[in-house]
């Protein structure tokens, strides 16, 4: 099992055109079993295909040709034209939408976050990378070409998630060094609003069998980790956390910030070491450096991993 | 004649109740736990919202959460 992909999802790549769409869609089709990417929309490329994949002018057009509903897709447009790409691939029943596109207006990534949950309808990102099921299928630009990827990533038991896309893949590699391998690994995003935090993806995670643990990866900025310790309280949750929190060295140099623009605009009341601290009273693991990961997810399993 | 006054945000608009505007202790705490300065203090400690950083609204609602049960508004300037 995973969340939100399997080998029988279906996606489209707007924007299929682009340089960047163009690579994550060879790397999508040689990775694992091969993404069954259905289709590129790009207005006024109709007729063309990139490695093999027809282009439409409209997601209609290539919903139409597919002949069935399709699950996904990844949204790589520029910044300008990203709503009406996401807003045009929800009306034709889109249910999971990977934005990769950074610096979306803040308004417009707000009325997409709105519409897909208006439509029942998921959105990972933006400013993301994607999702991946080691193995099996890959959904974004994650883990780069699908030699590295399947370096990076192998199939078991811990569930990922992180706000930096590379780092994603530099955790999973990590535990994939340590013999602990990943159900599903998304980059949520680095933006200051983004369509699924960890805490909306932590019930996909609790109801898939194969995950026994979450590792997150974290920054300064943004009210995820508390909402996230919150619902690790409340809701009793059968999956132990480890948690790796980049960025302690903001609190000791006010003014200083990642790039991602979730930890710019929020380092006034939340600080790193103060995000710590509530993860902690959560009891959730927080890893020092993150070499130190695969041993305290090891821990946590207890018996349930042969090492 | 004079052309319209441009809109102070494109993407949401804060309204705060008087009572809670003239509250230099509520004024402190919006202050406070705004992450993008949408809220300052004015020179007699009662609250000024900052027009310029309205659109830097990370639709957190701590604001909202902060103040008495529907003194403080966020209000989307969008369909």
């Amino acid at each position: 099992m995973s969340i939100l992909i399997d080998e029988t999802t279906t996606f489209i790549v707007q924007g299929i055109t682009g340089r960047e769409a163009v690579n994550l869609t060879r790397e999508c089709l040689d990775y694992g079993k091969g993404a069954k990417v259905v289709g590129g929309v790009t207005p006024g490329r109709k007729g063309r295909d990139v490695h093999g994949v027809p282009v439409f002018d409209t997601v209609e057009q290539a919903v139409e040709h597919h002949g069935a509903r399709i699950n996904g897709s990844v949204v790589t447009v520029p910044p300008a034209f990203t709503k009406d790409a996401v807003l045009e691939a929800l009306e034709h029943g889109i249910e999971l939408i990977v934005i990769v596109t950074e610096r979306i207006p803040r308004r417009d990534v707000a009325q997409m976050v709105e519409r897909a949950n208006e439509k029942n309808a998921r959105i990972i990102g933006p400013n993301c990378l994607g999702v991946i099921v080691p193995d099996v299928i890959k959904m974004g630009g994650i883990g780069g070409p699908a030699k590295d990827a399947a370096k990076a990533y192998s199939p078991g038991p811990v569930g990922v998630m992180s706000r930096s896309g590379g780092m994603t893949t530099e955790i999973s590699s990590t535990l994939t060094a340590a013999g602990l391998g990943q159900s599903t690994a998304v980059s949520i995003g680095g933006d200051a609003i983004i369509g699924s935090t960890y805490t909306e993806l932590m019930p996909l995670f609790e109801a898939d069998d194969e995950t026994e643990a979450i590792v997150i990866y974290t920054e300064p900025g943004g009210r995820m980790e508390a909402e996230l310790a919150r619902y690790v309280t409340e809701s009793n949750s059968r999956l132990p956390i480890v948690a790796f929190m980049a960025g302690r060295f903001m609190d000791e140099m006010p003014g200083m910030s990642f790039g991602h623009a979730g930890t710019i605009v929020e380092g006034k009341a939340d600080t790193a070491s103060e995000k710590i601290a509530r993860l902690q009273e959560a009891g959730i693991k927080v890893a020092e450096e993150i070499a130190e990961i695969p041993d305290l997810v090891k821990e946590r399993l207890g018996s349930k991993v042969a090492t | 004649m004079s052309a319209a006054a441009p809109p102070k945000a494109l993407f949401i608009d804060v309204d705060v109740d008087d009572q809670v505007a003239r509250d230099a202790e509520l004024a402190r705490r919006l202050t406070e736990v705004c992450p993008v300065d949408i809220f300052a203090a004015a020179d007699d400690g009662t609250l000024k919202i900052v027009d310029e950083n309205l659109d830097e609204c990370v639709l957190c609602y701590l604001c909202v959460e902060a103040a008495p049960e529907g003194t403080v508004r966020v209000i989307k300037l969008y369909e």
